[in-house]
């Protein structure tokens, strides 16, 4: 009788418990210090206060992207319409007469930026295929090479214009936003925006631990899902119209952004599990906000 | 192996012994159990063993002290580092970088003083001194190609040299403490490349 | 060799007479019965629901960890299985086991008659229910370990149970500890210094691991509750607090906690091996010693675990590892003492046929695999190298909890069963239990090495695809499986050879070896 009794209970222990944390998957929580060490370093002057400058050495190469990411941007794309930013069933952008899929290849933001204007069609497959880094070698036939930097923010600028989206360190603008971070979340999270309209925004690091700021449109999202929680994260990019890659605590950007298209556009932090535990959030014109 | 430590023996020489031993011991196992003949061990037999033991214990002890002493040796002649001096590169080191570990991922503020996230360069066979800073919890650093790992915490400065690869390449430098959910996630890369002239 | 005096320091044959106490204990005798044999038969029971419920927990992290990438889990409720694996299987399972198991044998081995204060052992397992409860609901994610100050802020609201949960453990196993010593000290009495058989030096030994570490884990979990209210800032570094205190504090208790279990199991293992062998051990001193040295040297030793620490070099850091590969002699004197034991005469073909006797053959095979990699992870150097945080420290204490504690713990309980149930178990299913096991244990120690010694880091939800790392994950994960059907087997042999296994009347250990004249009695 004892062992029946036993057997049943440890079976019910078994199970209860196993469905408690794995079905009824409890909620990740992540306490902050109350004072972070960088500050009082900041203090002590070990490590530098206020804004460091980043390591311009760190080029393309050191962090590839998959191209499992290219493959599914497609995927993503050829779901959601190919011009993102644009509204379902609006007429096509600047009178490109091209399929959802050579579109989706072609903004591909791998330093085939020239042949975007040169050729439409074809020469795109080839240069959407080469989403490795290593960009410095291959660009379109009679183009000097152009230095790596340039390559990359030049096919960030045609991204941020497919998008509707551009980003300027500086300009005029028609009103400010200050976004604050801090763990988990920015606030504000939502922000309408008016197509046409020009946003200085300032970002700030309100928080303990060090954040990353980063625009990206929701197929470029779609398009990382898949290993955002895997262990090599950390180890490769993630296309973004726009990568601030760290902020310390206290530190604050500031950029204008110019709406030029009807659309939505996610912002986040993608640490590992910061995004996941809120730290995300969109701009979009009226009725295009997407369901986060 | 070539580690950060200098010990590119030693750590054979220790697996050795403890494969020696241990196949050593299991053959006695399996000759009690199984061998026709009995042996009646003296007890001064024990004696004789435990003296051999003393001997691996004290030949240990020699040679991890020997080798840690040297380590701690390098970064103590790179002088005092207190907390409101930086080591001057070139004293001991080709280079000092700062690490900054965080949850989740590591910020690395080089000679120049210039910030990277998830990577730093240096050249083949580097002398490159770290001085790690935790800026929340108890994390780890490890650097598998080279063979040394730390774990420091919060607050408290962790002082980690290694020579870099002599082969180019991307390394991995990974988080070896439990330091929350994105744990499995902080990774970074140590780029070893020419100095571009 | 085997002098009337070396039997005497045997101590009581572990013999009673085969009766189904189990089939006659209700639910009144079960909780509340002070009678020795069913404080041990209840203690024995709950840690194996314990064992299923850490195995549980392990073969669902297990199989995320199959292969690389995502599959099943987030690492929230993956890093929740893997401590409540961690705390089921050290707090839950294997301890109360090997304790429950000397309390069942320890009135007949010290002639004592009786568990003297089980009262205390009541109380003890009491705790340690509630303790088991709070745990489950408040599912922390912070590994056994809790290292603060990542302890303090995960977890959710309801994590301050995590700690009660620590708090009640300790208080626990304070009073199994205290019952322990009692029944030491009362042998004494009864023996003298110099004839304590080596169960009760066992239990003196034990005892006082118990009593002199767990106050400070319970002083521990006290300020993890406090620093959690706010109330203190003892730990937490953001507010002030040192994570170094924690690791003194903490691990003061932690490395004596890994003997909790080591020195029950080797107190049992130094009754059983005479008993089937029917001849004494070989040195009774050399047990005696190396019980001594072990339990002093386990209260100094402790800094290993957060070695090297910035205070490297200094006299503190290495008395720490001259200590700490000193610790490695007593286990090993224990093993040199069976292993001539088993020499220094015929072993009978009724050992040869016991599963228990396989189970204590396997325990001492693995203490060996394990213990001698004591010898680089004492060291500082390749503790730096490819020990610290690797796999090669789960590796290590693996091979010591399963490998030796659980082995033994099975030993045991095979050998208790026709005493518990006045039946038999089936011969074929606790071999079949025994080899899953072996090869299930082996897989797993030799593939955890492999991956230390490759750098796999440990509290993983995931890990890089690297063919070191991926083909050996996917044999740990299978060798788990094996593991866990050999536990299976071993549940289904234990209840059904409870009504349905052959009776039992007279010694079911009886020697096949006439222990005067050597001449093989034939097995009945």
């Amino acid at each position: 009788m004892i062992l029946r009794l036993y057997l049943t209970l440890g079976l019910v222990l078994l199970g209860g418990t196993a469905w408690f944390i794995v079905v009824k998957q409890p909620p990740t929580v992540q306490g902050v210090p109350a004072v972070p060490a960088i500050v009082r370093l900041q203090e002590e002057g070990v490590i530098p206060k206020g804004d460091i400058p980043e390591n311009e050495d760190i080029e393309h190469d050191v962090f590839v992207t998959p191209p499992e990411d290219e493959k599914r941007l497609e995927e993503a794309e050829a779901a959601m319409g190919s011009m993102p930013g644009m509204n379902m069933g609006a007429t096509m952008d600047g009178g490109m007469q091209m399929d959802k899929t050579e579109s989706a290849k072609a903004e591909a933001p791998d330093g085939s930026a020239m042949n975007m204007k040169m050729d439409e069609g074809s020469s795109s497959a080839a240069a959407g295929m080469k989403m490795e880094g290593e960009t410095a070698s291959a660009p379109a036939g009679g183009m000097a090479m152009p230095p790596v930097m340039d390559e990359e923010e030049a096919a960030r600028a045609m991204a941020q214009q497919m998008a509707g989206l551009v980003i300027a360190p500086d300009g005029p603008f028609d009103r400010e936003i200050t976004l604050s971070m801090s763990e988990w979340t920015f606030s504000p999270t939502d922000i309408a925006v008016k197509e046409g309209e020009r946003i200085r925004f300032t970002v700030r690091n309100d928080g303990k631990l060090l954040h990353e700021f980063m625009f990206m449109t929701m197929p470029q999202m779609q398009a990382i899902t898949y290993r955002a929680r895997r262990a090599d994260w950390s180890l490769f990019e993630h296309e973004a119209l726009y990568e601030k890659s760290l902020l310390l605590p206290g530190q604050e950007i500031s950029f204008v952004a110019t709406i030029t298209k009807s659309g939505s556009w996610m912002f986040m932090c993608m640490l590992p599990y910061h995004m996941q535990m809120g730290m995300m959030g969109q701009l979009a014109t009226p009725g295009a906000a997407m369901k986060m | 192996m070539e580690n950060a430590l200098g010990a590119s023996g030693y750590t054979a020489t220790m697996l050795a012994i403890v494969f020696i031993v241990l196949g050593l011991g299991i053959a006695a196992l399996f000759a009690a159990l199984f061998l026709p003949a009995r042996w009646k061990l003296k007890y001064r037999m024990e004696f004789v063993f435990v003296v051999l033991l003393v001997g691996l214990v004290w030949y240990a002890d020699r040679e991890s002290t020997r080798i840690f002493t040297a380590y701690q040796g390098e970064i103590r002649k790179a002088g005092v580092i207190s907390s409101a001096e930086a080591a001057e590169p070139g004293r001991n080191f080709d280079h000092v970088i700062k690490v900054i570990a965080f949850q989740w991922g590591f910020a690395f503020i080089n000679d120049e003083g210039r910030i990277s996230r998830n990577a730093e360069i240096v050249e083949p066979g580097a002398k490159v001194l770290f001085r790690i800073f935790g800026n929340d919890v108890i994390h780890g650093l490890n650097i598998p190609a080279v063979g040394i790992t730390a774990e420091y915490e919060p607050g408290v400065e962790r002082d980690l040299w290694i020579r870099a690869p002599e082969k180019p390449g991307k390394y991995l430098i990974q988080c070896l403490n439990y330091c929350g959910v994105g744990h499995a996630q902080m990774k970074a890369w140590l780029v070893v490349r020419e100095k571009e002239a | 060799m085997a002098s009337p005096q070396d039997m005497e320091r045997m101590g009581g044959i572990p013999h009673w007479e085969p009766e189904n106490i189990i089939g006659r204990m209700d639910l009144g005798t079960l909780l509340f019965s002070h009678d020795y044999r069913h404080v041990a038969i209840k203690g024995m029971l709950t840690s194996l629901v314990m064992l299923g419920l850490g195995g549980l927990m392990a073969l669902l992290f297990r199989t995320e960890l199959a292969v690389p990438d995502i599959q099943f889990f987030d690492a929230r409720p993956y890093m929740s299985l893997m401590t409540l694996h961690g705390m089921f299987m050290v707090f839950g399972f294997i301890i109360p086991l090997v304790i429950s198991i000397m309390y069942y044998m320890m009135p007949k081995i010290l002639k004592t008659g009786r568990l003297i204060w089980a009262k205390g052992a009541q109380w003890s397992w009491w705790t340690l229910m509630v303790a088991a409860a709070a745990l489950v609901i408040s599912r922390p994610d912070f590994t056994w370990t809790f290292y603060p100050p990542m302890s303090l802020r995960v977890g959710g609201p309801l994590v301050w149970l995590g700690y009660l949960a620590v708090l009640l453990v300790a208080i626990s196993e304070f009073l199994a500890g205290a019952v322990l010593f009692a029944n030491g000290w009362a042998a004494i009495g009864k023996w003298g210094w110099s004839k304590l058989p080596l169960m009760g030096w066992a239990a003196l030994a034990e005892g006082l691991l118990l009593m002199g570490s767990t106050p400070m884990l319970g002083l521990v979990a006290i300020y993890m509750l406090t620093d959690w209210a706010g109330l203190t800032a003892v730990y937490d570094a953001g507010r002030g607090g040192s994570t170094m205190t924690f690791m003194f504090m903490f691990w003061f208790y932690g490395h004596p906690a890994v003997y909790l279990p080591l020195v029950p199991a080797i107190g049992i293992l130094y009754t059983l091996l005479p008993r089937f062998l029917g001849r004494p051990i070989w040195s009774y001193w050399s047990g005696v010693v190396a019980f001594a040295l072990l339990t002093v040297l386990s209260f100094v030793v402790y800094p290993h675990h957060f070695q090297p620490a910035p205070t490297i070099s200094t006299p503190l850091e290495r008395a720490a590892q001259i200590l700490t590969l000193a610790i490695f002699i007593p286990s090993t004197l224990h093993v040199f003492n069976w292993i001539a034991t088993l020499w220094y005469d015929e072993i009978p073909s009724s050992a040869r046929r016991a599963v228990p006797f396989r189970f204590i053959v396997a325990a001492i095979f693995f203490l060996m695999v394990g213990g001698v990699t004591a010898y680089v992870n004492g060291q500082i150097a390749t503790d730096s190298d490819f020990v610290h945080n690797t796999y090669f420290v789960p590796a290590h204490f693996h091979a010591m909890f399963v490998g030796f504690m659980a082995n033994m713990a099975m030993a045991g309980l095979y050998y208790l069963y026709p005493y518990m149930t006045g039946r038999i178990y089936s011969q074929a299913l606790g071999n079949t239990h025994f080899w899953f096991w072996q090869i299930g244990i082996f897989g797993k120690v030799s593939m955890m090495y492999w991956l230390g010694y490759a750098y796999f880091p440990r509290w993983v939800v995931d890990y890089l695809p690297l063919p070191q790392w991926a083909l050996p994950q996917l044999i740990l994960t299978l060798s788990a499986y094996l593991i866990g059907l050999g536990f299976i087997v071993f549940i289904y042999n234990f209840i059904r050879s409870a009504s349905r296994g052959a009776s039992v009347t007279g010694d079911p250990w009886a020697l096949s070896r006439d222990a005067a004249t050597g001449a093989e009695v034939p097995a009945e």
